[in-house]
C-alpha cells in the first residue's frame, strides 16, 4: 500500500497513453493523400481518354488511380449533398475525397500554417482571389492556365467562350505575371431583397431602381412599424461598400487595378446616403448574424446580401408565416439601387486552387475541376447550393429550377451587369479595414477622413505586401 | 479576534449606536450599495445565459422576433441540434480529447509546479520568468509555431501527430497557468513538512504524491476545472490540426448551424447549451473546491 501512492504520477502517466492507445486509429493526415494508390505495377495505357499525353507541358503524367482531397468551406446538408454528388465523378480512377474546413478564414488558417511547416495541404483548396496571391509568395500554387490551354487535357475553345468571362478572368494575377491561380466553381451576387408583399400594402408598386426611390420606401415602411425597425437593415460588410460605391458609379480599385480609391465621389456620395437613412430611422443595424430571419419576421422591408442566401430567405419566410399563422409573403431580389444607368453588380466568390504537389495528383486535380464545371454538373450543384453557375451552357439544364425559383432567375438575369472585388493580395485584411470605417462613419466619423484614412492604409498594405512579392 | 469583526456589524460606538432601537430597523448604506452592485453583477451574469435557455426551446418566429419567453417549448429543438449537429460523433471525440488533456495537464503541471515551488536549480527565477512571460502571448500568435512543432514531432515520432490526439492533447497539457496556480499553492505548505518526510526517508515524488498533492486537493480541482473547460471550448486548434470529422471536438459542430448565409437561433442556441452542458454539471459538482482553490492560491484579488 505504501507504494500505491508513490507511484500514483506514474499510472496517471500511463492512463494518458493506454487512452490514447484505445482511441481510434488515426485517419492518415488528409494532405498526405494515397498517390501510390496509382496501380504502380501497371504501365499505364498508351491510348484512350486517360493515357498520358504525348505534347505539351504534361506529357508523360498519368493521373490515373490518384486520390485527391478537397478542402472546401461548405457544411451542414450542403457538404452532405456535395458529397454525393462527388460520388459521381468516374474518370480514370480519381477519387475526389471532400473535407469541409469551417470557412473561408479556416482553410486560410490551415493552408498558411501548413505551409509554414512544410506539410502539404490539400491538393485542391477553396478560397479567395487574394487567398491565391498570398499563397503564390511561396509559390505553392499551379498555374492553372498550363491546363486549360493544354492539346489533350485542357478547355476546347468553345468551353472556354461558354465561361461568364468576369468569372473566368479573376483567376488570372496581373502580378504575378498572369498566372491564373484559381478557377471558378461557382458565383454569388451582392442583392437587395424586398417584401413585395409590404411594399404594395405601403403604395408601391414594385421594388426601387434609385436611391431616392429606395429611401422613400425604407421610411415608408420604418414610420409604419413605428419602433426603430422596419426600414433597410444595414450590412457593415466591405462587400457591401464595394457594390454601394458600384451602383453610385465608383469602384474601390484605380482604372489599373494596382490600388484602392476608396475616397472617391461614389463612395462619399454612397456613405452620405447611407449615413442619412440611419440617421432617419429608415435603416438599422442587425447584428446577430445574417438578416435573414429579420426579413422574414417582417421586420425590414429590405435586406441586402448575397444571392446563395436565397434558399435561406425562402425557408424562413415559408416557415415563419407558417409559425404566425398567415399566408408567406411576396419577396423578390433586384439589384442594389443605383445612380448609373444600369445596374452594377458586385458579383464575387470563392475559387478552387491546386496546390503543387506531384504533376499526377496535379493533373488528377484539374481533371475533377473540369468536370466540376461542365454545365450539367453546374446544373446539379446549383439545385444543391443555390450558387451561381459559372458557365451560360448550365442554363439549358436548369429550365425548371428557375421556374421552380422564382427569386434565383430573377438574380441570374442581373450577371451581365457583374463586376468583380479586387484581387489584391492585401484585400483581405483591406475588407476587415473597410468594415471598421463603414462602422465609423455610421456611428457619426467624418465620411471623408475617414475614407481618406481608409485608402491610405489600404494601398501602404499593398505596396509593402507588393514589394515582397517584387 | 477582532479583525473577525465584519464591515456588516452595526457600529457599537459613538452617535449612531445611541439612536439603535429607538427609530426603527437602520439601513446601513454601504451594505445597500454591496448588494444593488452584487445583485446587478448577477443579473448581468444570469440574463446572458437565462436567454440563451430561453431562445433554445423558441420557435424560428420568436426566435427572431425578440421574445423572451417561449409560448410552448419546443424541446424537440434539442433532439434536432443534436442530430443535425452530428453531436453523436463530435461528443464522443470531446470526451476523449478532454479526458486525455486534463489528465496530462494535471500530471505536467503537477510536476513542473512542485519543480518552481520546492526545487532548487539554476536559472529557476529566469525558467519561471519565461513561463509567465508565454502567459501574456494572444492565443492566435502561438498557432503556427505550434503547428510547426506538432506537425514535425509527427513527422520524427512513432505515431502521425496531425488528425490525431497527440495534436489536440499534448500541447495543452503543461499551461503556464496551471503551473503558476499550482506553484503558489505549493509554496505555501510549510518546510517543515518536507523536513520530517526527508527524515522518513522520503524524496521529492514520494512528497509531493503522498504529503502535499493529498493537501492540495483544492487548487488541482481548480486546474482540472479550468483544462476541462479549456479544451472542451476549444475550436480554432482543432479545426487548425484536424482535417476530417475524426476527431474533431463538440465545438465544431455548432457550425453546422452558421450556414453561409442563415444562421438558426434556436437551433443554434440548443447546440450551445447541449454543448456546455457537460461543463455546468462538473461545475456543479465541483463548485466548492473551485472556490476554494482560487481563494488559496493567491490568485483571488
Amino acid at each position: 500500500m505504501r507504494h500505491k501512492h508513490l507511484w500514483m504520477m506514474v499510472l496517471l502517466s500511463s492512463v494518458v497513453l493506454l487512452m490514447a492507445a484505445c482511441a481510434a486509429p488515426a485517419t492518415a493526415p488528409a494532405a498526405e493523400a494515397p498517390a501510390a494508390e496509382a496501380p504502380a505495377a501497371e504501365a499505364p495505357a498508351a491510348e484512350g481518354p486517360c493515357a498520358p499525353a504525348t505534347e505539351g507541358e504534361w506529357a508523360g503524367v498519368d493521373p490515373s488511380g490518384q486520390t485527391v482531397i478537397w478542402w472546401h468551406n461548405h457544411t451542414g446538408s450542403r457538404d452532405e449533398q456535395l458529397t454525393a454528388l462527388l460520388a459521381q465523378f468516374d474518370e480514370c480512377g480519381i477519387t475526389v475525397v471532400s473535407q469541409s474546413q469551417g470557412g473561408y478564414d479556416e482553410i486560410r488558417d490551415k493552408v498558411n500554417a501548413s505551409i509554414a511547416a512544410g506539410e502539404q495541404p490539400a491538393a485542391l483548396i477553396a478560397g479567395y482571389q487574394n487567398d491565391q496571391a498570398f499563397y503564390q509568395l511561396n509559390d505553392a500554387l499551379v498555374d492553372l492556365n498550363t491546363l486549360i490551354d493544354d492539346p489533350k487535357w485542357g478547355l476546347t475553345p468553345e468551353d472556354k467562350a461558354d465561361f461568364y468571362a468576369s468569372f473566368f478572368d479573376q483567376g488570372v494575377h496581373p502580378a504575378f505575371g498572369g498566372q491564373r491561380l484559381g478557377f471558378p466553381p461557382n458565383r454569388s451576387m451582392e442583392m437587395i431583397y424586398y417584401n413585395q408583399t409590404w411594399l404594395e400594402e405601403l403604395g408601391f408598386d414594385g421594388p426601387p431602381t434609385t436611391p431616392d426611390e429606395f429611401r422613400e420606401m425604407a421610411c415608408a415602411a420604418a414610420e409604419a412599424k413605428g419602433d426603430g425597425s422596419g426600414g433597410f437593415i444595414l450590412r457593415d460588410d466591405a462587400s457591401a461598400v464595394a457594390a454601394w460605391t458600384l451602383a453610385f458609379g465608383g469602384d474601390i480599385l484605380n482604372e489599373e487595378g494596382t490600388s484602392y480609391v476608396y475616397n472617391s465621389q461614389a463612395t462619399i456620395d454612397a456613405m452620405t446616403w447611407l449615413k442619412g437613412m440611419y440617421d432617419d430611422g429608415c435603416a438599422f443595424f442587425f447584428t446577430e448574424g445574417y438578416p435573414n430571419t429579420e426579413f422574414a419576421a417582417r421586420n425590414a422591408i429590405f435586406a441586402m446580401g448575397s444571392s446563395s442566401g436565397i434558399p435561406f430567405y425562402a425557408t424562413d419566410i415559408q416557415t415563419i408565416a407558417e409559425q404566425e399563422g398567415r399566408d408567406p409573403d411576396e419577396w423578390g431580389v433586384a439589384a442594389v439601387p443605383h445612380t448609373t444607368p444600369d445596374p452594377v453588380q458586385n458579383v464575387y466568390g470563392g475559387d478552387v486552387m491546386i496546390v503543387k504537389t506531384t504533376p499526377e495528383q496535379e493533373l488528377a486535380a484539374w481533371l475533377f475541376i473540369k468536370w466540376f464545371t461542365t454545365p450539367e454538373i453546374q446544373a446539379e450543384w446549383v439545385r444543391i447550393s443555390g450558387y451561381f453557375p459559372t458557365r451560360a451552357g448550365t442554363a439549358e439544364f436548369l429550365g425548371d429550377y428557375i421556374n421552380e425559383n422564382v427569386q434565383w432567375g430573377q438574380a441570374l438575369a442581373l450577371l451581365p451587369y457583374g463586376s468583380y472585388e479586387p484581387q489584391l493580395i492585401s484585400y483581405q485584411a483591406t475588407r476587415d479595414a473597410a468594415t471598421q470605417a463603414f462602422n465609423e462613419i455610421m456611428q457619426g466619423a467624418d465620411i471623408q477622413t475617414t475614407i481618406d484614412a481608409l485608402t491610405g492604409s489600404a494601398n501602404e498594405m499593398q505596396e509593402e505586401l507588393m514589394a515582397e512579392v517584387e | 479576534m477582532a479583525s473577525q469583526t465584519t464591515p456588516l456589524a452595526p457600529p457599537t460606538a459613538g452617535k449612531a449606536s445611541a439612536d439603535d432601537g429607538r427609530n426603527g430597523p437602520r439601513f446601513d448604506m454601504g451594505q445597500i450599495l454591496t448588494y444593488a452592485v452584487l445583485l446587478t453583477g448577477a443579473v448581468v451574469a444570469i440574463v446572458p445565459f437565462f436567454y440563451t435557455v430561453s431562445v433554445s426551446l423558441m420557435n424560428l418566429t420568436e426566435a427572431t422576433g425578440g421574445a423572451w419567453l417561449p409560448r410552448a417549448p419546443q424541446w424537440g429543438n434539442y433532439e434536432q441540434a443534436w442530430r443535425d449537429a452530428s453531436f453523436s460523433l463530435y461528443f464522443m471525440n470531446s470526451v476523449k480529447i478532454t479526458l486525455i488533456t486534463v489528465i496530462g495537464e494535471l500530471v505536467f503541471c503537477t510536476l513542473a509546479a512542485y519543480a518552481f515551488a520546492r526545487m532548487e536549480f539554476p536559472g529557476k527565477a529566469f525558467l519561471f520568468a519565461l513561463l509567465l512571460s508565454t502567459l501574456m502571448l494572444p492565443e492566435a500568435v502561438t498557432w503556427v509555431p505550434n503547428f510547426i512543432t506538432v506537425s514535425w514531432l509527427g513527422r520524427i515520432g512513432p505515431i502521425p501527430w496531425i488528425n490525431n490526439w497527440p495534436a489536440l492533447t499534448i500541447p495543452f497539457m503543461a499551461g503556464a497557468f496551471g503551473i503558476f496556480l499550482l506553484r503558489q499553492f505549493f509554496q505555501q505548505i510549510p518546510n517543515e513538512l518536507w523536513d520530517s518526510a526527508q527524515i522518513d526517508g522520503a524524496g521529492h515524488l514520494r512528497y509531493l504524491v503522498r504529503v502535499m498533492l493529498p493537501l492540495s486537493k483544492a487548487p488541482v480541482m481548480t486546474l482540472a476545472l479550468f483544462a476541462f473547460i479549456g479544451s472542451w471550448n476549444s475550436l480554432a486548434w482543432p479545426i487548425l490540426v484536424t482535417s476530417t470529422p475524426d476527431w474533431r471536438p463538440i465545438s465544431y459542430g455548432l457550425l453546422a448551424f452558421l450556414d453561409e448565409a442563415g444562421a438558426q437561433f434556436h437551433l443554434q442556441m440548443a447546440g450551445s447549451i447541449i454543448t456546455i452542458a457537460p461543463i455546468l454539471i462538473i461545475y456543479f459538482f465541483t463548485q466548492k473546491q473551485f472556490i476554494e482553490g482560487i481563494a488559496t492560491s493567491g490568485l483571488k484579488g
